[in-house]
């Protein structure tokens, strides 16, 4: 009679997981995409004036204009929010549902209350003058297209990222005094386990994505010393379109971006000691990106 | 590969690594526990330019199944192992995390190495992550190595 084989064993495996499903190796062709910019410089008056966002402006259109996007730039006075609101909604005519529109805007930043603006050429005299996020993704959401973009360098541009079904264990507050460190993974993610498992059942993606060069409580800079003199985020944003092609494939994605992004904050300008007060507080910042699991193509190098 | 409604399925590559243990019955597996790290890429992207994220983490299973000896020395057996998971992730080089359950499925093919506790495993696993509104499928090969042990005798 045999004796019964109950054993224990250790094993070691690694395995290669591949889609079963013949793939379409050929890359669509790129669809319709619109990028409406802006910048605003030069405020009613002196004392709100900035130094690049103009700067900016015009050269984030020229990288998407050489990325496959159609661009309409728009700086300073030109720049109002009832500029910005027939902008988008110009748009909805010409979109398909594979279409995608981008809305870039560097510029002064708010936070009021816990909601956060980004604040048009006349929009200093007040939040109701501002454009916040509910009112932005109202706009977004008259289009008939799924891809909708909005890229802010601004103050506080945090508090437009949502995480949805992700946690973002970056701060919104990042600097010497706030811990000075993102939590690490994977022991933020064990940390907050369930949580993260009842987002991942109830979470609908929002159809904004949305990168922000700051968090929500984090003010964001702009210098000579970056680009040509630019918003520092915008600097590494700009230099993503050359440089931030991790895989290879042509295709900057909103992810790589971010990623080389915020690495080009974090090495360039976080890690400069006389940047860590500036007389008016910590000057650290770090880039946010929106949750979903989807991600989208911004610039296109093929 | 990644599926969500109203939109085109999009193919993602994965790469794992696991280590564990179970414990083998006459007839069948009434445990196996894996513990690993994995690296899903982001898919091609869509008609749209649009493409589903990709993301690295670690993932903790429970399988159990029958096993069968299609061979009278039972230096062969053949495993069909179901299961469930549980995987922490991040979307690559990114601050986001985020967890998802999932079920296996593996078919599996061992031989033991002749007077050795040692055993070569070649399998073929399946994985459905539901992750929301987004299933991700993946089905892939795997190559294992094991050592049987607990002073029960070889493999067989």
């Amino acid at each position: 009679m045999k004796r019964s084989s109950v054993h224990t064993a250790w094993f070691a495996a690694a395995s290669l997981a591949a889609s079963l499903v013949a793939a379409n190796c050929a890359l669509p062709e790129a669809p319709r995409r619109f990028a409406l910019v802006y910048g605003v410089t030069d405020y009613p008056g002196t004392t709100n004036d900035l130094t690049y966002p103009a700067i900016d402006a015009t050269e984030m259109t020229g990288v998407l204009g050489s990325s496959g996007w159609m661009t309409q730039a728009k700086t300073n006075s030109a720049a109002t929010k009832a500029a910005i609101q027939a902008d988008i909604g110009a748009l909805s005519a010409g979109l398909s549902p594979d279409s995608s529109v981008l809305v870039y805007f560097s510029g002064h930043g708010t936070s009021s209350a816990d909601t956060a603006y980004f604040i048009p050429y006349d929009g200093l005299s007040g939040t109701a003058s501002c454009i916040s996020l509910s009112e932005i993704k109202a706009w977004f959401d008259t289009l008939p297209c799924r891809n909708k973009i909005l890229i802010l360098d601004t103050c506080y541009s945090g508090g437009f990222v949502d995480a949805g079904s992700a946690i973002d264990t970056a701060p919104q507050a990042y600097g010497p005094l706030d811990g000075g460190t993102t939590a690490e993974f994977p022991s933020s993610a064990y940390a907050n386990f369930s949580r993260l498992l009842e987002l991942n059942a109830a979470a609908v993606d929002s159809d904004l994505f949305v990168l922000s060069a700051a968090g929500s409580r984090e003010l964001s800079y702009e210098s000579s010393g970056f680009g040509g003199g630019n918003g520092v985020f915008t600097s590494f944003l700009i230099g993503a379109a050359s440089n931030a092609d991790a895989d290879k494939d042509k295709l900057v994605t909103l992810s790589e971006a971010y990623s080389y992004a915020s690495l080009g904050v974090t090495s360039y300008w976080n890690a400069q000691t006389w940047n860590q007060y500036n007389g008016v507080g910590y000057a650290d910042f770090l880039p946010h990106l929106s949750g979903q699991r989807r991600d989208v193509v911004l610039f296109d190098r093929r | 590969m990644s599926f969500e409604a109203g939109r085109d399925a999009l193919p993602h590559w994965e790469l794992s690594t696991r280590i564990g243990a179970e414990w083998a019955a006459k007839r069948w597996i009434p445990l196996r526990f894996e513990a690993g790290g994995f690296r899903v890429s982001p898919s091609r992207p869509d008609a749209s330019l649009s493409l589903f994220k990709g993301f690295d983490g670690y993932r903790f299973a429970l399988l159990t199944g029958p096993r069968f000896f299609p061979d009278a020395s039972r230096r062969m057996e053949i495993a069909a192992l179901g299961g469930a998971a549980l995987s922490a992730a991040r979307y690559t080089n990114t601050t986001l995390v985020i967890a998802y359950p999932s079920l296996l499925v593996e078919g599996r093919f061992l031989i033991a190495f002749p007077n050795s506790p040692y055993h070569g495993i070649l399998g073929v696993p399946v994985e459905l992550m539901f992750r929301g509104p987004v299933l991700t499928a993946s089905a892939g090969v795997e190559l294992a190595f094991g050592m049987s042990f607990g002073g029960m005798g070889n493999r067989r």
